[in-house]
């Protein structure tokens, strides 16, 4: 196996390795007065830490750091307000939908006495034009249309107030 | 010759503001090659420890002298330099000798680049011994931390035209003998 004369020169001189192991503490305890600690308290590690793990990698970790304070800089600057899901809804469409929570509510608790309150806002069904929609058609909301009758399961059981003049 | 490598991340800045952890890296980092650099020069091993631990200590005390945190290992080994000189001059011994000046011829083989078989590693080692302490020195700079000239300038005190020839000596030096040997 060959070698260079770097690897001959620090082969030739490794049985010194342990003295200068020792050499170096002493060095260190009389200049710092600090010995070999760095197993036995945190600080010691967080050092060891920084100076083996992070300071040699420093560009690496910096670079890192950058990517991605980049990218959060990116999120943020993508975020409209109008994407924002917590933004108030419509009042109309929130006027609607109390409208059939009542309606439904009022369907499955007096399905014969189907009435609508007084105090609603202005109903949002549109009125037929001519005959109005065939059974089983959607209706499509049209603001300031006042609603159809509801066809209930007891709509062969009439009462009076299920009459469209009951409603007013 | 162009060298092209990665620069290598050492906590010289933690060291400056006195961590002793960043100190304990260092030292562990250059205590090899330096205590070979100060044997192969001085050849023994007791006082190749204390110069390594004089070096050690002089460097934890006047590490605000180094402009240039890249250039730790460099200043490192002149300060192991500077100790051998001092341990000469102590000694008696000679280290400074006449160099004749010579350019680098073009293409020549890096540190990297010389291979030897490991039954070679001692007589390597033997031969190195007889080139005269300063050519030794540049050679073992060059070879063991792959130093530039002007690293090596630095860490021997010498003019770069001095290194230069110094290193082209040694090498030349070190190719007679190896043939003479076989």
């Amino acid at each position: 196996m060959n070698k260079t004369p770097r690897q001959i020169l620090l082969e030739s001189h490794s049985a010194a390795a342990p003295q200068l192991d020792r050499l170096r503490e002493e060095v260190l305890v009389a200049e710092f007065g600090t010995a070999n600690r760095a197993t036995t308290f945190p600080a010691a590690i967080l050092q060891k830490l920084w100076l083996e793990l992070i300071w040699p990698s420093r560009r690496a970790w910096a670079g890192l750091a950058a990517a991605w304070v980049m990218l959060a800089a990116l999120y943020l600057s993508t975020q409209r307000p109008g994407d924002d899901n917590a933004q108030p809804m419509n009042p109309e469409i929130i006027a609607a939908w109390m409208q059939q929570q009542q309606l439904l509510a009022a369907l499955l608790d007096h399905p014969r006495s189907l009435s609508l309150p007084k105090d609603l806002p202005a109903p949002l069904l549109p009125a037929p034009a001519r005959g109005g929609p065939a059974r089983g058609e959607p209706v499509e909301p049209v603001e300031g249309a006042r609603p159809e009758p509801v066809e209930g399961p007891a709509k062969s059981a009439q009462s009076p107030a299920d009459e469209p003049s009951a409603w007013v | 010759m162009l060298r092209v490598a990665e620069p290598e991340r050492l906590p010289v800045a933690e060291a400056r503001a006195g961590a002793a952890a960043a100190w304990r890296v260092l030292f562990r980092r250059y205590q090899l090659p330096l205590y070979a650099y100060v044997f192969e020069l001085v050849r023994h091993e007791q006082t190749s420890l204390d110069l390594v631990q004089a070096a050690f200590v002089r460097a934890a005390r006047h590490l605000a002298d180094l402009r240039n945190d890249a250039k730790f290992g460099s200043w490192l080994f002149g300060i192991a330099h500077q100790e051998c000189l001092q341990h000469f001059r102590r000694t008696g011994r000679e280290f400074v000798s006449s160099d004749l000046l010579a350019d680098l011829p073009g293409g020549d083989p890096g540190p990297d680049q010389i291979l030897l078989r490991a039954e070679q590693a001692a007589e390597f080692r033997a031969l190195l011994a007889q080139l005269p302490p300063p050519q030794r020195a540049v050679l073992i700079l060059y070879f063991i931390e792959d130093f530039s000239l002007d690293d090596i300038a630095r860490v021997t005190d010498a003019p770069l035209g001095t290194v230069k020839s110094r290193l082209h000596h040694a090498k030349r030096a070190l190719k007679k003998l190896w043939e003479h040997k076989l």
